[in-house]
């Protein structure tokens, strides 16, 4: 937790200049609400947002401790700008109103940064442009990351399978604070616990042991609606069913797990498991594992089945 | 002369030669002879982080051959007197040593794969050849036993040179012409193992053909499109017993100092 800068509160609301910090790249994260802190200024902000982008909530601040500020305002493509409202006259402020006109920052849309004003008019910047800020750094603003509480899933149909990808399984993610919370955001699959399990293998087989998740790192983007931006293949495909029919090594199945981690920027709010990651690509980033998924592929002499956490397809058409 | 600094001297330079000399021993699986060739570069990749691909020989003779339906076949037992029999390949056991220098950089890691290959071949085991093309080391076959116990020169299937017609396909549709064009040109089917990186290659888009090139140019450039580039390999394994390959792949991650 960062100290509170007693001083640079005072110049914000009470109308002195704080050096402004230059915007980059138009982002494009859903939402803009939670629970926002401004170390710097010792302030907070508590921000909600409807389906149409209107925003409002209230800002708290040390120096007018226990007043809430109404907060209105409006964000669209991870653009934001909203006004507080109510502060003059309340703790001795000269101020009427103060805009923050910023960006949502990825990954984790959990980082903020822009430029505010207020009507004396002073004005200065907010947070940095960093999802990763040197340790201590007090001019973030950031809210802990939003972590889904689960997964949704449409199981494919047998006409879905792919012969050479298997069955294709679109999740979406549940949990968050507002509608497509997780827009803009990236999952990434990794290995779960312990090794997985192939009863299809056989010593000399031509199909390799098939017991773990094939890219650990691979990431997905959540498109609107909280859905992943594509599917997760999960199963065998149509040559290593034909070949262990052939071989008489049905009934058989694989299971393995897999963890899912979802981005995330720095906060000092952010889960425990906070931690860092590398992705399929090489990069490095910072996530946060939300929901260990059991997955299965199963062979019998005339069905193949693909099965994620309890649900299952099965596919009759491959001969 | 200064005591002291004899002693650092000698004994700092002894830990330094210990250090840079330090061994690492691999070994085959006992409980898996089929490919011990395969099991040692699948152990040199994780411990090295090294791409390396791998190929089996197409084996012909009944020598480099075991039948393993007793064990593997879940068939009734008329099955597995009568019906076809599950053949693999028979391996020797092999355990190779090697330091840390050995594979500091490409030139020493394909000297290193060099030896364990002539190690592996003086137990009796078919000869094996390495050779660099592009961002991988290829370990595949060079001779093997025929049906008449003749030694006889084998290539790599993926040295078979193909073209495939521009069209819109997807990376997994590209691969599946990639295959199908080698079993064409050799008649040797070769199947996509379910360890394809299919999110990778579905999300990849072409609207390239391959002209006048190599199955293994052609597959080494299509993944490193679709994935980090060295980051996917692949284990093309022969079935004595079906007579066709499967392709199977494996993630190394981002490959270190070595074929990068």
């Amino acid at each position: 937790m960062h100290a509170p800068n007693r001083t640079r509160v005072f110049l914000l609301l009470f109308g002195l200049a704080i050096p402004t910090q230059a915007f980059s790249q138009l982002l494009s994260c859903a939402t803009v609400q939670g629970n926002w802190t401004w170390p710097a200024e010792d302030s907070s902000f508590v921000l909600n947002q409807g389906a149409s982008g209107t925003v409002t909530g209230y800002m708290l601040t040390s120096t007018c401790a226990g007043v809430q500020f109404p907060i209105t305002g409006t964000n669209s493509s991870g653009s934001f700008t909203f006004t507080v409202t109510g502060l003059y006259g309340v703790c001795g402020s000269f101020v009427n109103w103060l805009t923050f006109t910023g960006y949502l920052g990825q990954p984790g849309c959990n980082y903020a940064y822009g430029n505010w004003s207020n009507s004396i008019p002073n004005s200065g910047g907010f947070g940095q442009d960093d999802p990763y800020p040197p340790i201590g750094s007090s001019a973030i603003f950031v809210k802990p990351v939003d972590v889904p509480t689960s997964e949704t899933s449409v199981t494919p149909t047998a006409a879905q399978w792919s012969t050479t990808y298997s069955a294709p399984w679109i999740q979406t993610l549940v949990g968050g604070l507002a509608p497509s919370e997780f827009e803009g955001r990236g999952v990434y699959e990794y290995a779960g616990i312990g090794p997985g399990n192939d009863t299809c293998w056989f010593k000399g087989s031509t199909v390799k042991i098939f017991a773990a998740v094939t890219t650990p790192g691979f990431e997905w983007y959540i498109s609107s609606k909280n859905a992943w931006g594509g599917p997760d293949f999960i199963g065998w495909n149509l040559a290593a069913v034909q070949y262990y029919r052939t071989e008489k090594r049905v009934p058989c199945l694989s299971t393995c797990t897999q963890q899912m981690v979802i981005d995330a920027a720095y906060s000092p709010q952010n889960p425990s498991s906070y931690g860092p990651y590398t992705n399929s690509s090489g990069g490095s980033f910072y996530g946060v594992p939300y929901e260990l998924n059991t997955l299965g592929a199963g062979i019998t002499a005339t069905t193949a089945t693909s099965t994620r956490n309890g649900k299952t397809s099965t596919n009759t058409t491959w001969k | 002369m200064c005591r002291a600094l004899l002693v650092v001297l000698f004994f700092g330079g002894v830990s330094i030669v210990a250090a840079a000399q330090h061994s690492t021993t691999i070994a085959s699986d006992p409980r898996d002879l089929s490919r011990p060739i395969s099991t040692l570069v699948d152990q040199m990749r994780q411990r090295e982080n090294i791409s390396i691909t791998y190929e089996d020989p197409r084996y012909g003779n009944a020598a480099d051959i075991e039948d393993v339906t007793a064990e593997a076949s879940k068939g009734s037992d008329l099955e597995k007197a009568y019906g076809p029999h599950i053949l693999v390949p028979k391996g020797r056991a092999i355990t190779f040593v090697y330091a840390s220098p050995d594979v500091g950089s490409t030139a020493a890691a394909k000297a290193t794969i060099e030896r364990m290959l002539r190690e592996y071949a003086s137990l009796g085991g078919p000869a094996f050849t390495v050779e660099r093309e592009g961002m991988r080391l290829h370990v595949f076959p060079n001779e093997v036993l025929n049906a008449t116990g003749d030694l006889v020169r084998q290539g790599s299937i993926l040295d078979t040179v193909i073209s495939i017609p521009p069209a819109r396909r997807d990376g997994g549709e590209l691969l599946q012409a990639i295959c199908d064009q080698i079993r064409k040109n050799t008649g040797y089917e070769i199947g996509v193992g379910p360890s394809v990186p299919g999110n990778s290659l579905a999300r990849y888009g072409t609207n390239a053909g391959i002209e006048s090139q190599s199955g293994l140019a052609a597959l080494e450039r299509l993944l490193d499109a679709a994935t980090l580039p060295g980051s996917v390999v692949w284990d093309l394994y022969y079935g004595p017993d079906v007579k066709t390959y499967m392709l199977n792949f494996s993630y190394v991650g981002s490959v270190g100092p070595v074929a990068k």
